[in-house]
């Protein structure tokens, strides 16, 4: 056998492995399952390319009489050769991008649903992502995994895009910091609308890239920059704007909390400047004119600190037309505004529980509601209730 | 989404570039092959060609885009990125000139009408390999995130 079969063998039986490990599953339910679905179409075509990879390798041989006792001098034959090898290598790599990170993450998943530690506090953040995902119109559904940071895990099976969110495993009793999970739902939105996006705000944002380009910046920078912009920036002011539309206050109040640090204007490659995104943030909050709330004061809380430190910018990739077209562009596409529907609903929670009461409402307006609480209210008690009413412990009257 | 995780959807989007344009390179490599032993090509090899052809399209198309404002395709901006990270650059009508003409180069070759495309393949080439390239340094990043996940 020659070598290059070998490698398609090892292809072949790792996509066997994940196949097994998919039918070992016993308790499929049916959030598990509709990935289980996708996967196991997506294990398909990845069998089918590299069947075909050998198939063609078979052709090579046959077109060039290649054989592992001598080298090729033909310039075709050798380019073929190269182009062939490459196919595994690709093949190898969308197997490690969609299969490998998935695979282990289905054992903890069942694994923190069924475990005695975990399964009523993850039940109930399920509960609170299913809950957002239906407010937000999300035709998903996400399977919640308590990991190391919040964050979302885009998975690529061909032409179906899901995603799985992780929650802060030190942070998932800690009710305020919930609606940050927005967030991470706001990537999804972005991959469901990405062709509204991609038809109007990032067609601006590279024009205006390009007219206001700077003679010292080379094609180079361009590009970079272009790339910044459309692949990293835009997708993460979506998710803010998409929160900020979804929760409204609560959203903002625990993202300022998280964006305070000293470098208020520091760019970063993967997202935009804190400063930025937080008076982004303010800015839409105030175009939904909600009721009962002041967007003064927590304008003033924020600029208490930003303005004292911050630096203006004048980098080309800062360029405040650009930065205009993204941040109009985004609020222009995204028209839905599920929290002018719950706002009520968030208030009237925040009043119950002022008093000590849990109100009988959804989870979600619960949890927003304490985002907006005093921070010196101890929600423990508050937790507890929400876990009996979502998942009943078996003594419980 | 964490650093990481967006680095998983960037290798996603250039491995599917690479694919493309590897593809393109398979097909253009067994119709020489087979017009070098005066065989016709199979008609797949064209196939793959012309799949080449249309990612070439999408690039000029960006390329264009990006001054009057229009829809662009997210494997050509990876392309244009990638290929700019030390391997190919000119400025943007340099290399706008030099898609069309491996275009041009490609159809004529289809036809019969040229027997070497040295400026579509070497174009080619580099997209395929410096995708790739992205891939592999996005992919190694993911990897060592995943090992500290678990």
């Amino acid at each position: 056998m020659l070598l290059v079969d070998q490698k398609a063998d090892v292809l072949f039986s790792k996509i066997d492995f994940a196949e097994k490990k998919i039918k070992a599953i016993s308790s499929s339910d049916e959030i598990l399952g509709t990935y289980i679905k996708d996967l196991t179409d997506w294990l398909n075509v990845l069998k089918d390319q590299a069947g075909t990879a050998q198939n063609e390798f078979s052709e090579f041989i046959e077109e060039t009489n290649f054989s592992e006792s001598d080298y090729l001098r033909d310039e075709a034959q050798r380019g073929l050769l190269k182009d062939m090898l490459r196919t595994y290598e690709e093949i190898e790599a969308s197997f490690y991008l969609g299969v490998d990170t998935f695979l282990p993450l289905m054992p903890v998943w069942i694994h923190q649903r069924y475990n005695e530690d975990t399964k009523r506090g993850h039940k109930l953040l399920v509960d609170f992502i299913q809950e957002l995902l239906r407010l937000s119109r999300i035709p998903e559904v996400i399977m919640t995994i308590l990991g190391e940071a919040h964050a979302c895990l885009p998975l690529s099976w061909g032409n179906t895009m899901k995603h799985v969110v992780f929650v802060t495993y030190s942070e998932m009793e800690s009710l305020r910091r919930w609606v940050l999970l927005t967030h991470e739902i706001g990537h999804a939105f972005y991959d469901l609308h990405f062709e509204e996006f991609n038809s109007s705000v990032i067609p601006e944002v590279m024009r205006k890239l390009v007219e206001t380009r700077p003679l010292n910046i080379g094609q180079r920078e361009l590009e970079t920059v272009i790339y910044i912009w459309t692949r990293k920036w835009i997708p993460e002011l979506v998710s803010d704007c998409f929160s900020v539309k979804t929760l409204g206050p609560p959203y903002a109040v625990q993202f300022m909390l998280l964006a305070l640090n000293s470098e208020p204007d520091r760019t970063d490659v993967s997202h935009p400047p804190f400063n930025l995104r937080v008076n982004f943030l303010m800015d839409t909050l105030e175009s939904l004119a909600l009721p009962d709330f002041n967007i003064d004061f927590y304008r003033d809380v924020w600029n208490s600190y930003s303005r004292s430190i911050t630096r203006l910018s004048s980098r080309y990739i800062l360029h405040e037309e650009v930065v205009e077209a993204a941040l109009s562009g985004i609020g222009t596409v995204m028209h839905d505004t599920p929290v002018r529907g719950k706002w009520t609903d968030i208030l009237a929670a925040r009043r119950a529980l002022s008093e000590g009461k849990v109100p009988d409402k959804d989870l979600v307006s619960i949890v927003s509601a304490t985002a907006l609480l005093e921070p010196t209210i101890n929600l423990d008690l508050i937790y507890k209730v929400l876990l009996e009413r979502h998942t009943p412990s078996p003594d419980a009257p | 989404m964490t650093r990481q995780w967006q680095l998983m959807r960037d290798a996603q989007t250039f491995l599917e570039a690479s694919r493309l344009a590897n593809s393109a390179l398979k097909g253009i490599h067994f119709v020489q092959i087979a017009r070098n032993k005066g065989r016709s090509p199979s008609a797949s090899y064209m196939e793959k060609i012309d799949d080449g052809i249309k990612l070439l399209e999408r690039v000029l198309a960006t390329l264009k885009a990006r001054e009057k404002q229009e829809t662009v395709s997210s494997e050509a901006l990876s392309i244009l990125y990638a290929i700019s990270q030390g391997r190919l650059l000119v400025g943007s009508s340099a290399l706008k000139q030099t898609v069309v003409n491996s275009i041009e180069e490609l159809e004529r070759f289809k036809q019969g009408d040229a027997e070497t495309i040295e400026e579509a393949e070497e174009l080619l080439e580099i997209i395929a390999g410096s995708t790739a390239e992205e891939a592999t340094k996005a992919s190694a990043k993911v990897r060592i995130f995943m090992m500290e996940a678990r």
